[in-house]
């Protein structure tokens, strides 16, 4: 997992790619949350929405082994596995605890300071 | 410089078009929400939106509609930019978006935005362009949820019911074509409105707090009432939503129909003069009819939604109403409150329980007939119960009045047929006395003796005399009548013979019109309240006071007092201040032989007198206790006015003592009673006439017709009604057809006088009372041979 390759192929400044990743980990932990609070409740609908959210904005972000994971979850939900899909949240909170210790790695400059975009 | 809105609700996106358009020296504005947007596009117009489709509160096709229904922002340009734009081609063009660019990676959704910027786009096509979409592989997934979504938009879009999307500040973010339909509204102007604003004042307050109690307690609420919009009514169920209570839905029912419905049966139920009242399952009262308000006191807006307050029928008392325990089916209960046998199943509709029972309504005792049973649906599901609640007090009084009459006229038959028989055997020994009586010379001690046989006659004759008079068989011919001089008259009497202790006080009412009575009978009902007064006063005296007055009653009067008929009266007030009367006795007090007195002090007959001769003057007696001025009774007596005020006033005493003597004139009298023959045979005789006697009609009929044949007819014939082989009546009809000139006198007991006028008996002459009495039988006989006289072709 190469961020600066990543940076580069997405055509976007050091700062840019640092500010983006770092809000998309940050939308993605929220998601994630909303997604073990469905999981309990069992709202395979919750779930998937969760697992959609995570999983457009990876794409956008190229980061293309996240969201084949949140992928994974969202169909699983979908088909009601709730206990099957157990196993992909928790790798894939795994992969974004990695993400972001990578981009503390790689990109440590201005990385706090950024939560929620407020419009 | 273009003023750009952007609007999803992934931040990411947000912040990296964002930093695009600034890059390009264009001012940003975002918005995280269709709602969002919504408020930004009230304060500025915008050269360019770029909007997701899928997002929360009003989304991407949403948005895009109404952007497109505002006239103001029609030179804005509307870009969707969406991941399932892809999928979605077809129905672009439809929501009237000017360009479609496929959410990817930021490279390539950098290429295109700066296109769209720059307006390096073909901006008209149609369908719209969709860039990038050849970059972007459908996904599975995403058609699976599009599928899931379709599906419940459907069911949104077909149900009956209403459903608003509110959200935290009651804004509506969704509306489904029923909401839209039921509100009167279309879909895209509700959105972003605040749902209060579709209200009154009062009902917008009513839905505020109900909202902010569903928030707070996170359970779905119902307002109590219904809500009005726009002459309809919507029920409203709310329920909140979101782990803090972010938003809530509504879900509308129009129950216009079935409050129409409601209110039809209400309206019906009002026109009924039946009271009547219905509760639901809950026992609260749904319906109180007008009637109901009108009987209690009650209005329906003290009682709807409550439980029937039993405080109504049973003052300071709760307790279950017969309507709740039906409901129930609490049959254990029903004999615990009501004891046994007051409650029955209806006769003919046996899921209904009724009863009868005496209340105290408004202060007023009242006698109220209540029926209760369950309503249940087509198919048996229980809906409630109603009651019914008669007010049968003046039924009942009518019945009561119903039952006296009855047993009075079988007192008074019963009285009349033995009356008849005593007649007939006074008769005989007035007539036998009176014989003697002439037989003897006034100075034979017998003499004497032979007066009192006969004064004790008069007695017994005037004792069933006054048996008849409750009878009313025996009608005498009745005169104008001045009331005050009949009351004078008593007053004056009692003041001599009763008890100075005793004070008699009058209060006549001068200028009294006449009434048409009997004065003997008339004194003898004024005598007999003053007689029954007197005995109810204390051994210390007291007062009797009587009163007359001339009144009206009224059509309202006589509907309360249903033996009453409207018209001008003369009435009569005989007030004491003694020991009153107890209700059980105050019922029975006209009752023939009815006496409170000690045996052989009173014959119990005096006030059934005087109720019957106030009968036969078509007149009515009241008897009350206490009276009004708090002790003792009064009765009071209503005779009516004569309609025409000629003064006739009833001569007594006026005539001759002499008794008129015969001129040898031929009399024929008809009997079947050999006694009564022989008596008046031989007082006839007496009294020069030439008297020959018939056992019956047919032999009287052939001894007419001899003497007719020798030339020396009878001048008159004395005939009985009542006889064997012929009677009466069809004698009279053969001998007018063999002799029109013929003169009948028709003799009866006073019992069967009223079958002597008209009919079969208008040609005779007049009618002789039974048993003969000298002086009577003369004048009788006297007359009718001169009206004969005077009349020859009688």
């Amino acid at each position: 997992m190469d961020l600066e390759f990543l940076c580069e192929e997405l055509g976007l400044d050091r700062d840019q790619f640092s500010q983006f990743a770092s809000l998309f980990l940050d939308v993605a932990s929220t998601d994630l949350a909303r997604m073990r609070e469905a999981v309990d409740l069992e709202d395979v609908v919750g779930v998937a929405q969760a697992a959609h959210s995570i999983k457009g904005a990876a794409l956008t972000l190229e980061l293309e082994w996240i969201s084949s994971l949140a992928k994974s979850v969202e169909t699983k939900a979908k088909s009601g596995a709730i206990e099957e899909l157990r196993t992909e949240m928790n790798t894939l909170a795994l992969e974004l605890e990695k993400l972001k210790a990578r981009l503390q790695e790689q990109f440590p400059i201005k990385q706090e300071g950024f939560r929620q975009v407020e419009p | 410089m273009k003023t750009v809105l952007v609007v999803d609700n992934q931040p990411l996106i947000l912040r990296f078009m964002k930093e695009l358009i600034e890059r390009r020296g264009h001012r940003a504005l975002l918005a995280g929400s269709g709602l969002e947007a919504l408020e930004v596009l009230q304060e500025v117009k915008p050269d360019l939106v770029f909007l997701d489709l899928v997002m929360p509160n009003i989304d991407g096709q949403k948005l895009c509609r109404i952007l497109r229904s505002d006239h103001r922002l029609r030179e804005t340009r509307v870009v969707i930019l969406s991941a399932i734009a892809s999928e979605e081609v077809p129905s672009l063009d439809s929501l009237g978006a000017d360009l479609c660019i496929a959410k990817g990676p930021i490279p390539e959704m950098t290429l295109h935005v700066e296109a769209v910027l720059e307006d390096r786009v073909p901006w008209d096509t149609h369908p719209p362009l969709v860039m990038g979409a050849d970059t972007i592989q459908p996904r599975e997934i995403t058609r699976e949820l599009l599928a899931t979504r379709r599906h419940l938009e459907l069911i949104l879009e077909h149900m009956s019911e209403g459903i608003l999307e509110l959200n935290t500040q009651g804004r509506i973010v969704f509306a489904n074509p029923s909401a839209a339909q039921i509100l009167g509204v279309p879909e895209l102007n509700l959105l972003g409105k605040r749902v209060t604003e579709l209200l009154s004042v009062q009902q917008a307050e009513n839905l505020q707090s109900l909202l902010e109690e569903a928030f707070c307690k996170k359970e779905p609420l119902r307002p109590r009432a219904p809500l009005e919009v726009r002459a309809r009514r919507l029920e409203v169920e709310c329920l909140p939503f979101g782990a803090n209570g972010s938003g809530a839905i509504l879900i509308l029912s129009d129950v216009t129909p079935v409050h129409r419905t409601a209110e039809l049966l209400q309206h019906t139920l009002d026109k009924a003069p039946l009271p009547a009242f219905m509760i639901d399952t809950q026992h609260r009262v749904t319906l109180w009819n007008r009637a109901m308000e009108m009987l209690t006191g009650v209005s329906r807006d003290q009682v709807l939604g409550k439980p029937a307050d039993s405080s109504i029928f049973y003052p300071g008392n709760k307790r279950p109403l017969l309507v709740d325990l039906v409901l129930d089916m609490d049959m254990e209960a029903v004999a615990r409150f009501y004891g046994s046998g007051t409650i029955s199943v209806h006769p003919v509709f046996p899921e209904a329980w009724e009863g009868t029972g005496n209340f105290l309504l408004e202060g007023k005792p009242r006698t109220l007939h209540f029926m209760a049973a369950r309503i249940t649906d087509a198919e048996g599901k229980l809906l409630g119960a109603m009651e019914t609640v008669e007010d049968v007090t003046d039924r009942e009084e009518l019945q009561r009045h119903l039952q006296h009459a009855q047993k009075m006229q079988a007192v008074g038959t019963l009285a009349a047929g033995m009356a008849h028989e005593f007649n007939n055997i006074l008769a005989a020994i007035q007539g036998y006395a009176q014989l003697v009586g002439f037989n003897t010379p006034p100075e034979d001690p017998n003499a004497e003796y032979l007066k009192e046989i006969e004064a004790s006659c008069q007695r017994a004759a005037g004792l069933i005399r006054k048996m008849l008079a409750f009878s009313r068989m025996d009608q005498s011919e009745k005169l104008p009548v001045k009331l005050n001089q009949v009351v004078e008259g008593v007053g004056q009497m009692l003041r001599q013979t009763l008890s100075p202790k005793i004070r008699i006080n009058l209060e006549l009412e001068p200028g009294l019109p006449f009434v048409s009575g009997e004065y003997a009978r008339l004194e003898q009902v004024v005598l007999n309240l003053c007689l029954n007064s007197k005995d109810a006063l204390l051994e210390e005296g007291g007062e009797i006071i009587l009163r007359t007055s001339h009144c009206f009653l009224e059509e309202s009067f006589c509907r309360s007092h249903p033996w009453a008929k409207p018209g001008s009266y003369v009435k009569l007030e005989v007030q004491d201040n003694g020991t009153g009367i107890d209700p059980e006795v105050l019922d029975r007090i006209f009752e023939p032989f009815f006496t409170t007195k000690e045996p052989g002090k009173g014959t119990g007959l005096g006030l059934t007198i005087a109720y019957s001769i106030v009968k036969s003057h078509s007149g009515y007696i009241l008897a009350e206790s206490p009276s009004p001025s708090g002790r003792g009774s009064r009765f009071t007596v209503f005779l009516p006015v004569l309609p025409e005020q000629e003064e006739k006033p009833h001569e007594r005493g006026a005539e001759s003592r002499e008794l008129p003597r015969g001129k040898g004139e031929r009399i024929l009298l008809v009997d079947d009673e050999p006694q009564l023959l022989e008596i008046g045979k031989k007082m006839l005789v007496s009294y020069n006439y030439r008297v020959d006697t018939a056992l019956d009609g047919s032999e009287g009929l052939a001894i007419y017709a001899r003497a007719l044949q020798q030339g020396d007819p009878y001048l008159l014939v004395i005939l009985d009604v009542a006889m064997p082989v012929m009677d009466g009546k069809e004698f009279m009809s053969r001998v007018l057809e063999m002799d029109p000139g013929a003169r009948v006198l028709v003799s009866t007991g006073a019992a069967l006088k009223q079958e002597t006028t008209g009919g079969a008996f208008q040609g005779a002459v007049g009618v002789l009372e039974k048993p003969f009495e000298l002086e009577l039988l003369l004048r009788s006989v006297r007359q009718a041979l001169e009206v004969g006289l005077e009349h020859p072709g009688l």
